[in-house]
């Protein structure tokens, strides 16, 4: 099995045609309830471009054509670079890449098991702790330091990731500014503009707050990355039954259209630049109106998400793998594994939050980081699939051994347990009883726990030159003078 | 008779029937019920039973909107029948609330404000994205007793600790109760940055808020 070449895509949760009845109802909520829009500068574009604009209220009216051309100028395929071309991300078609959870506040303790406030350190030694774990194959802002400037936290993040994985690297930014200076990491990691163009070292990403509004910041950070051409992130996150309506096909309805409406200026902003389609919605509990990250409603909203993206030949970033367990506990285990697995089926390309999140992504953990790789893991072997070949098939040696013989001697046997057909687990315990016993009657969380201290104790990371990390530190220093002052 | 208009007024609300518990109160008014009497002993004790049900997990958060929509359909109608009659409608506390600058998500805040409308208060929701400044000018303007401050972004929660210390600044620290909701918030952060409370849902939000007064 080679992680770094995986396929989903085998689940399809909606018909072909229930996509295009959604496809032409977004239309229709683009064309007649229309999109807010904070930014006049966004507003301008969209207004020149035949949008219907009524100023007073900022919501713009979308036309059918506008969007379905501007769909057709986007790019079907992405190349993500890492430092590590090995670790490149190619989002296309149904392949399948897992990323860690993005920005909890809080932290575990590894070594008291409390929880506490995350900080700068943390990023470092999280970024390290991915670096190290096969089957999460990117990084995407895993921190939120709360001892740095608030104004930029994701410049510090991101630096601190650079510094400590070759793994591809994502983020969002919370400032017009903020997103400018993360292309310009990208760029300074890359070697320049040109090379970025070649091999662009950064995606950020940028949401619409729901129901149908696009906040001013991030309008005005995507038209700016647009521009430049660094790759964006376009989604929204609509929570069933709060933010978004309560039946999962309207929640998936007003996501695409969100969604829609910020490709749409991607591109009028700057044709076939490079665009991932994004999904993030789940529900809320209606109980108490709480985002329910864990449900199982996520990876089936997700999973049609991504089936809309591929009716669209887009790119696609998805969510799947949360839980709203405080413990790495068998909560946190079904949660995770469903979700992820729908996902993943469906073919997300770049699936984030897949790992390391409890407590409704607010606080992230070393141990369920490790647990969650051997999840990701099993799941990166059932989309290796079945294979079927004459050799698969083993006709053959079935009859070789022929009735009440047995297979475990044969060199077809060895082959092919060498050569990855059945996951080994990492971490997960088959053995007897009295094994486990006497190997001292470890619990998961305990061996991920001890997992994790031994990665951060001996992993290296491949530095990055001197003048790299000389001008990343600049790009941060300039930040502090001026808008983050 | 005045009995029986109280339980339907208590009726129609847990029914959350907006149209029937407008035509409760227009009945009770002609037939000269105490206008106040059905605000607190029909309309808030209905939504106070809704309150715990909610609390308890016991009915959804739909019903508690829907419910609170009803009461105020029925106070519409009663609140100008108590001024005729030179009452007023006493309200528990002046709240203000607001997302704070940088935040543009309201679901919370809106949550808050409703439940605190339905439980008594005089709400002052000035909206999202809003900087410490506005929201002082806003307090003093409405002579606010307590001050929320909702964040959903993790980014934006340091505006709670900046607000905290303008009020210091300005001296005016003692004059308002702050607290603080939102998802990543915790009862940490707010003794961290000397807020006077934290609630984690907005049924807490009310019994912090009654608890802070004293009401």
């Amino acid at each position: 099995m080679d992680p770094w070449n995986l396929k989903g895509g085998q689940l399809k949760i909606l018909s072909q045609s229930e996509i295009e009845k959604i496809h032409q109802q977004a239309l229709d909520v683009l064309q007649e309830v229309g999109c807010f829009f904070e930014s006049l500068e966004a507003l301008d574009v969209l207004e020149k471009n035949g949008a219907m604009v009524d100023h007073s209220i900022r919501v713009v009216k979308l036309t059918r054509n506008m969007v379905e051309i501007s769909l057709k100028l986007c790019p079907s395929s992405m190349l993500l670079a890492a430092r590590n071309p090995k670790q490149d991300i190619h989002a296309e078609g149904d392949r399948v890449y897992f990323g860690p959870g993005t920005l909890p506040v809080k932290v575990s303790d590894l070594e008291t098991g409390k929880v506490r406030m995350g900080t700068l350190q943390d990023c470092r030694d999280f970024a390290r702790l991915i670096d190290a774990l096969e089957f999460i194959h990117f990084f995407k802002f895993m921190i939120t330091p709360q001892d740095v400037n608030p104004k930029i936290p994701e410049l510090y993040a991101v630096d601190a990731a650079y510094n400590n994985t070759t793994k591809q690297i994502s983020s969002t930014s919370f400032s017009r500014e903020g997103a400018m200076d993360l292309y310009r990491m990208g760029v300074a990691v890359a070697g320049g503009e040109e090379a970025f163009m070649e091999r662009p070292m950064i995606i950020v990403n940028m949401l619409a707050v729901s129901p149908l509004q696009w906040s001013k910041v991030n309008l005005e950070a995507i038209m700016d990355l647009a521009k430049v051409g660094c790759p964006l992130i376009i989604g929204s996150e609509p929570q069933g039954g709060t933010t978004g309506p309560a039946p999962l096909a309207g929640q998936v309805l007003l996501n695409v259209a969100e969604t829609l409406a910020g490709i749409t200026l991607v591109q009028l902003i700057k044709p076939n630049a490079p665009v991932m389609w994004g999904n993030v919605g789940s529900i809320s509990d209606m109980r108490s109106g709480l985002f329910a990250s864990g449900a199982v409603e996520l990876g089936m909203v997700n999973a049609a998400m991504n089936q809309m993206a591929k009716f669209y030949r887009l790119p696609t970033y998805s969510t799947g793998g949360m839980s709203d367990s405080k413990i790495p506990d068998a909560q946190a285990g079904v949660e995770k594994s469903l979700q992820a697995l729908l996902v993943a089926l469906a073919g997300g390309n770049y699936i984030h939050d897949a790992a390391g999140l409890l407590e409704c992504c607010l606080l992230a953990s070393h141990e369920q980081y490790v647990i969650d790789n051997e999840m990701l893991g099993m799941i990166c072997r059932i989309l290796d699939g079945i294979r079927v070949t004459p050799d698969t098939l083993s006709f053959d040696q079935i009859k070789q051994v022929g009735p009440r013989g047995n297979f475990m001697g044969l060199r077809h046997t060895l082959h092919h347990v060498r050569s990855g057909e059945h996951y080994l687990p990492r971490l997960f315990d088959r053995n007897t009883r009295d094994t486990w016993i006497s190997r001292g009657s470890k619990d998961i969380r305990e061996i991920a726990r001890q997992k994790a201290k031994e990665i951060l104790a001996t992993h290296q990371v491949e530095p990055l030159p001197q003048e790299v990390q000389d001008e990343l530190t600049a790009i941060i220093r300039r930040a502090e003078e001026t808008y983050a002052k | 008779m005045s009995e029986e208009i109280l339980k339907q007024l208590r009726e129609t609300i847990l029914e959350m029937d907006d149209a029937k518990v407008q035509d409760v109160a227009r009945k009770g008014i002609a037939q000269g019920v105490d206008p106040l009497e059905m605000i607190n002993k029909g309309i808030r004790a209905a939504l106070e039973v809704m309150g715990d049900r909610f609390a308890t997990g016991n009915i959804f958060l739909p019903e508690m909107m829907l419910a609170a929509k009803a009461a105020d359909a029925a106070v519409a109608i009663l609140e100008p029948e108590l001024l005729r009659s030179g009452g007023t409608n006493q309200k528990l506390g002046r709240f203000l609330i607001a997302a704070v600058k940088g935040d543009i998500h309201d679901i919370g805040k809106n949550i808050v404000s409703l439940l605190m409308k339905s439980s008594g208060f005089e709400v002052f929701d000035i909206g999202v994205d809003k900087s410490s400044e506005e929201i002082l000018e806003a307090a003093k303007a409405n002579q606010a007793e307590v001050i929320g401050l909702s964040a959903l972004l993790t980014t934006t929660m340091p505006r709670m600790r900046e607000f905290i210390e303008l009020l210091q600044e300005s001296g005016l620290r003692d004059k308002y109760k702050v607290i603080l909701g939102g998802a990543p918030v915790s009862q940490e952060f707010a003794d961290a940055i000397g807020a006077d409370g934290y609630a984690a849902d907005a049924t807490r939000a009310v019994e912090l808020i009654r608890r802070l007064l004293a009401r």
